[in-house]
């Protein structure tokens, strides 16, 4: 009898131990606004805030993948139950850009000298990226590397995607790819999130110095960094990425959901510069894009001086992304 | 048998089971700066693992039916003990040397997983029968003597797993976390030489 009280005293503490940050970790909002764990269980019994039909759920290998159509017919790639999208895209304008974390990204165009004759994406999701730039750029060589083999053919099937023979998609962890590449990119993308965090081996500064070495003299790095809820991680990669690349710029979306990296590799993101560059194309292609606003949301140096001044460099021997807040 | 004997090595089989699910949560941390996270290298590590075990457990019941004693359980756990402790020195070296073969990413990195893994976890699967066997010459009651033991060590197993991944990852780099866990089987050792100091004593 003793030793099955025993073992129910054991059993119980290891559970609340593990609960114990696990609830912490959940609690907090992310770039929907989404509450914590018990308000979540809350969430259950109440309406969800928008009705959304659900054009697929499938189990993948790495994630329970959803696209749901919201009542405006926009599509929502959804990893996970109840995680915020991954990518939004609008049926009836297939090229409009409608996640902030989308339109921030596009102001890369204003900080490349030349026509890029070939990019990387870390991560697909729904493609929209890819997309944006096989319409602006016809004649770029355009790879991607993502975790899921599944997920080219939803973002195909569900988000307009097309690959072309000049898009190579390879299935596999974006560090390996980095690690074997030999090629040299005038712009590459990183947009690795599974549901909750960045993994580990992304985040380091091994990574970017990796990165670094397969960007061409004049090229680009971009990243999105969603706010979860984790101010000491969105510090320590800000950080980390700034040690490897000296000349980083960081846009905060609206409501600080996101997080846009931009990180030349051998000159300034010189704002006035290149204002005038792309004028036309806010005006003509894209009216949703308001680069002068956008601009405005840039960290000055001593806000990020601030933001990163008490955090680590993370690195592939200690890279706590999971349990950092 | 004493008292204090049932406990030891329970505390033992305990540890063990610690530090073996500690070690292949770690073996992940080290692989995925060069293999990333994909299904198949948490598949190259697990099936390493339970196969250094199975060859552990069939292993150290040969030995176990030879011998079993605080003597030749100390001598085992040594190794493993030394291993681990050791692997900030050679663990990255390895990794690297591997890694450049570029073979297939799957080739590789069970290639890889042997090397490095598969060693201690024989020795530290053959720990358990052992611990079986001494258990079971004092009862008599061999069933009751193999679940009891499998019982502590998975206990210590999920311990580990909890602890591990949970905040030794979070508190410590890798490298410490390898020497901690090979401090955690050193002091296996320690309590077996103890032990047996005290019993020779008496």
């Amino acid at each position: 009898m003793k030793k099955y009280i025993g073992i129910a005293i054991f059993i119980a503490t290891l559970s609340l131990v593990s609960t114990c940050p696990a609830q912490e970790r959940t609690s907090g909002t992310n770039s929907r606004g989404k509450p914590g764990f018990w308000a979540s269980i809350n969430n259950f019994f109440l309406p969800h805030p928008e009705q959304r039909e659900i054009l697929l759920e499938k189990q993948t290998l790495y994630f329970m993948v959803t696209v749901e159509k919201g009542e405006n017919g926009w599509h929502h790639l959804v990893f996970n139950p109840n995680r915020g999208s991954q990518g939004i895209w609008n049926p009836q304008s297939p090229d409009e850009l409608i996640s902030n974390y989308c339109k921030y990204t596009t102001l890369f165009l204003q900080c490349i000298d030349q026509y890029p004759r070939r990019v990387l994406f870390v991560g697909l999701g729904a493609g929209i990226i890819p997309r944006f730039i096989r319409k602006h750029f016809p004649a770029t060589t355009i790879d991607i590397i993502e975790i899921d083999g599944e997920i080219p053919g939803i973002a195909e099937q569900y988000f307009a995607f097309k690959k072309d023979d000049k898009t190579n998609i390879t299935i596999g962890d974006g560090r390996d790819f980095i690690n074997r590449n030999k090629l040299q990119y005038d712009i590459i993308f990183i947009d690795a999130y599974n549901a909750e965090n960045i993994p580990f081996q992304l985040t380091t500064e091994e990574f970017y110095r990796k990165i670094r070495a397969a960007l061409t003299p004049g090229g680009l790095m971009t990243a999105n960094i969603a706010n979860l809820g984790k101010p000491r991680f969105i510090a320590s990669e800000l950080k980390t990425i700034q040690s490897i690349f000296p000349n980083l710029a960081v846009f905060v979306c609206p409501e600080q959901t996101n997080y846009i990296l931009f990180a030349p590799v051998n000159r300034k993101f010189d704002s006035t510069a290149t204002m005038s560059k792309c004028a036309d194309l806010e005006n003509t292609s894209n009216p949703e894009l308001d680069f002068k606003a956008m601009f405005n949301t840039r960290l000055k140096e001593e806000e990020l001086k601030a933001m990163t001044s008490e955090a680590i460099i993370l690195k592939d021997d200690f890279a706590p992304v999971e349990t950092m807040k | 048998m004493h008292a204090a004997n049932k406990s030891i090595l329970y505390a033992i089989a305990f540890l063990i089971g610690f530090a073996l699910m500690s070690y292949e949560i770690l073996g992940v941390r080290v692989l995925s700066p060069y293999y990333g996270s994909s299904i198949y290298v948490w598949g190259a590590i697990i099936s390493i693992f339970l196969s250094g075990l199975a060859l552990g457990y069939e292993q150290g019941g040969k030995i176990a039916d030879r011998i079993a004693d605080l003597n030749v359980l100390r001598k085992i756990i040594l190794i493993p003990a030394l291993l681990i402790t050791t692997f900030p020195v050679y663990g990255q070296p390895v990794c690297k040397l591997i890694y450049a073969l570029e073979l297939d990413s799957r080739a590789s990195v069970l290639l890889l997983s042997i090397i490095l893994f598969f060693i201690p976890c024989i020795f530290l699967g053959s720990v358990i029968p052992i611990l079986v066997k001494m258990r079971a010459v004092d009862s008599q009651k061999i069933g009751s003597a193999a679940g009891d033991v499998y019982a502590m060590s998975t206990a210590g197993s999920i311990t580990g797993t909890l602890v591990t991944s949970f905040f030794l990852i979070s508190w410590l780099s890798v490298p410490k976390c390898f020497l901690l866990l090979g401090m955690f089987l050193i002091a296996c050792w320690l309590l077996c030489v103890l032990f047996q100091l005290k019993s020779s004593k008496e």
